[in-house]
């Protein structure tokens, strides 16, 4: 993360911009923690574990804004209240005579928003989604670290 | 989703049309170019046709223009700078039909002034240089004078694109986003007419000369298409009748190709229908085979997105080929989700001990922002907080962002005045923060205090 204030990336604008919304995704996703704690201390485990996993995906999406396709998607399908489902296993994509043509159609699934796009914008999109998601995880695990410590 | 709001006549409506207009209707462009061979196949006549129907109708126009230059604009991936460019493009759309557009090369040139202005905006400015470069090749004298504001232009937003495509492709990319300027400023135009007659003007006399000049025209129509289809993308919610447009551009783009196997011009301008916004002069020496120029601009986009992915996934490197950095790419995304699942179940499973959480985002910001803002931690430390925490957070965040942290003091420090305070602060607002460039403080605060508006000075990143 430290390289990112630096401009050792290929862009300098991601990366700045990836500065700027990481404070973003940080607060609004301890905010989000905190409000779950508070309103949820008697429900399950399971329960939280799926509000929280929506913080994140949410402060995700907040703090990409509106700019990249995949947040909007992202957006999208959280106001809507859907459950958030995301394809978790690895089996779908091991079937190696299916794999170089189905390639694109798994990271389509990957990626929220993908089915609508094209392979450029897809490779595209691929990239920001994976900037953002680094992010994100290493934002829970500092914040799990920190708790344990 | 924001274009829809802007316009008195729905890009909806637009859109819509650009689906009937597919079964492709006569045209008074597809009169007035009898030299242009394509214009008998379905496709190109068809977006030509919808370009002539909504630019006839002058509030379908102007809103026709915002939905593209929207879509230009989103591209560049500035939507707060839309009403700005919007306007120019306006502006430059009404100044581009005032002057006679005889050949590609004064067009450009009497456009030039105002097009740099909008055009400033697009990320490829640089590689309009190139192309601009190109120009001078074919056109002569005229085209010089794009020469100086786009140089301007380059130095002010260098672009990596630029620097990794070949010079082919920055003209390909250069040609499309001026043609889509002069586009969008022809669409709001009435003038077909003269449009129409520079066109066979421009077939007649320079097939040999300027190429170009007639590329600039036939893939324009083309374009229509493809800002139909980005706008339609934008909006999101035509998701379904962006992927008919895009069958039905590949479908009939490839029945206009095979249909049409003489002629460069016509190859090209057909080619062009088949990407996005990508119009390809055929250099010397090179296969002019629509197809393998199609093809090869398409490997040239997806390779430099493919680099990019590389450098973000690790362990990338080494593995060459398409198909395997694909699989790296595919598992490395499925993990990160893995690892976000298992990272909010562990979270909520030790969920009560969150009051420590504002010192890990401390210690983890303050590590890689040494940024040393202390003047404004100290004025916004005089908002309300919980009286024990005061003196402690206010040495913390003087002492942390100053760039010289003790963090074994720090946390040791902030856990033991949250041990002695009590446990009621109050639940924090839910306000997205304003600036991007929040300092750490603020979340803080933010999280403490469920304040207010925190009007701290802006922290330079």
């Amino acid at each position: 993360m430290e390289s990112k204030s630096s401009t050792t990336g290929n862009r300098d604008n991601p990366n700045r911009n990836l500065h700027g919304s990481k404070t973003m995704m940080a607060s609004h996703f301890l905010r989000a923690l905190f409000r779950i704690q508070q309103t949820s201390t008697s429900s399950s485990s399971a329960g939280r574990s799926r509000r929280i996993r929506r913080a994140a995906y949410a402060s995700m999406a907040y703090s990409a804004g509106t700019r990249r396709a995949w947040s909007r998607a992202l957006l999208r399908k959280l106001r809507s209240r859907a459950r958030l489902r995301f394809p978790r296993r690895l089996s779908r994509a091991a079937t190696p005579q299916r794999r170089d043509m189905d390639q694109a159609q798994v990271l389509r699934k990957l990626v929220p928003g993908g089915p609508s796009m094209d392979d450029c914008k897809l490779l595209e999109e691929t990239a920001d989604y994976i900037r953002f998601l680094t992010t994100q995880v290493r934002l829970m695990q500092t914040v799990m670290d920190s708790i344990s410590s | 989703m924001d274009m829809h709001g802007k316009d008195g006549c729905n890009s909806l409506k637009n859109e819509d049309n650009l689906d009937y207009n597919y079964s492709g209707n006569s045209s008074d462009w597809q009169q007035c170019n009898p030299s242009i061979g394509c214009l008998d196949s379905g496709n190109p006549s068809a977006a030509v046709s919808q370009g002539n129907q909504i630019g006839s109708t002058p509030c379908s126009s102007i809103s026709m223009a915002d939905p593209f230059s929207a879509g230009l604009w989103n591209l560049s991936t500035e939507s707060t700078s839309l009403d700005l460019c919007k306007d120019k493009l306006q502006g430059s759309s009404n100044q581009i039909t005032g002057n006679s557009m005889s050949v590609g090369g004064t067009l450009l040139q009497t456009g030039s002034g105002v097009l740099h202005q909008s055009l400033s905006h697009f990320p490829s400015d640089s590689a309009f240089i190139e192309r601009a470069a190109r120009f001078s090749c074919f056109g002569g004298s005229d085209l010089g004078g794009l020469m100086n504001p786009y140089s301007a232009a380059q130095s002010q937003s260098p672009h990596s694109n630029a620097s990794r495509e070949s010079s082919g492709a920055q003209i390909q990319k250069n040609e499309i986003n001026m043609m889509e300027a002069v586009r969008g400023g022809s669409l709001s135009t009435t003038d077909h007419g003269s449009k129409e007659k520079d066109n066979s003007h421009a077939a007649g006399n320079s097939s040999s000369t300027l190429p170009a000049a007639m590329k600039r025209k036939r893939p324009s129509e083309d374009m229509a298409l493809d800002q139909a289809k980005v706008a339609s993308q934008i909006s999101g919610e035509m998701d379904d009748d962006n992927m008919e447009l895009e069958k039905k551009a590949e479908h009939n783009s490839s029945t206009a190709a095979t249909s049409k196997p003489g002629g460069k011009q016509v190859k090209d301008s057909n080619e062009s229908s088949k990407e996005d916004f990508i119009h390809i002069r055929a250099r010397r020496g090179q296969a002019t085979n629509s197809h393998s120029l199609a093809e090869r601009v398409r490997r040239e986009k997806i390779n430099e997105r493919m680099k990019l992915l590389q450098d973000l996934v690790p362990g990338c490197s080494k593995v060459t080929g398409k198909a395997m950095m694909l699989d790296e790419i595919i598992n490395y995304v499925q993990s990160l989700q893995q690892q976000v699942e298992f990272l909010s179940m562990k979270l909520a499973a030790i969920n009560p001990r969150l009051d420590i959480d504002i010192e890990a985002v401390l210690s983890k910001y303050l590590l890689q922002t040494c940024n040393g803002p202390s003047a404004a931690m100290g004025s916004s430390s005089g908002i309300v907080r919980p009286p024990p925490l005061h003196p402690s957070q206010q040495g913390l965040a003087q002492a942390g962002l100053s760039g010289n942290v003790n963090l074994p003091d720090l946390f040791r420090r902030s856990i033991n005045a949250q041990m002695t305070a009590p446990q009621g602060y109050k639940e924090p607002k839910m306000q997205v923060p304003n600036a991007w460039d929040e300092e750490l403080h603020n979340v803080m605060q933010m999280a403490y205090n469920g304040t207010v508006n925190l009007n701290t000075h802006r922290v330079q990143q």
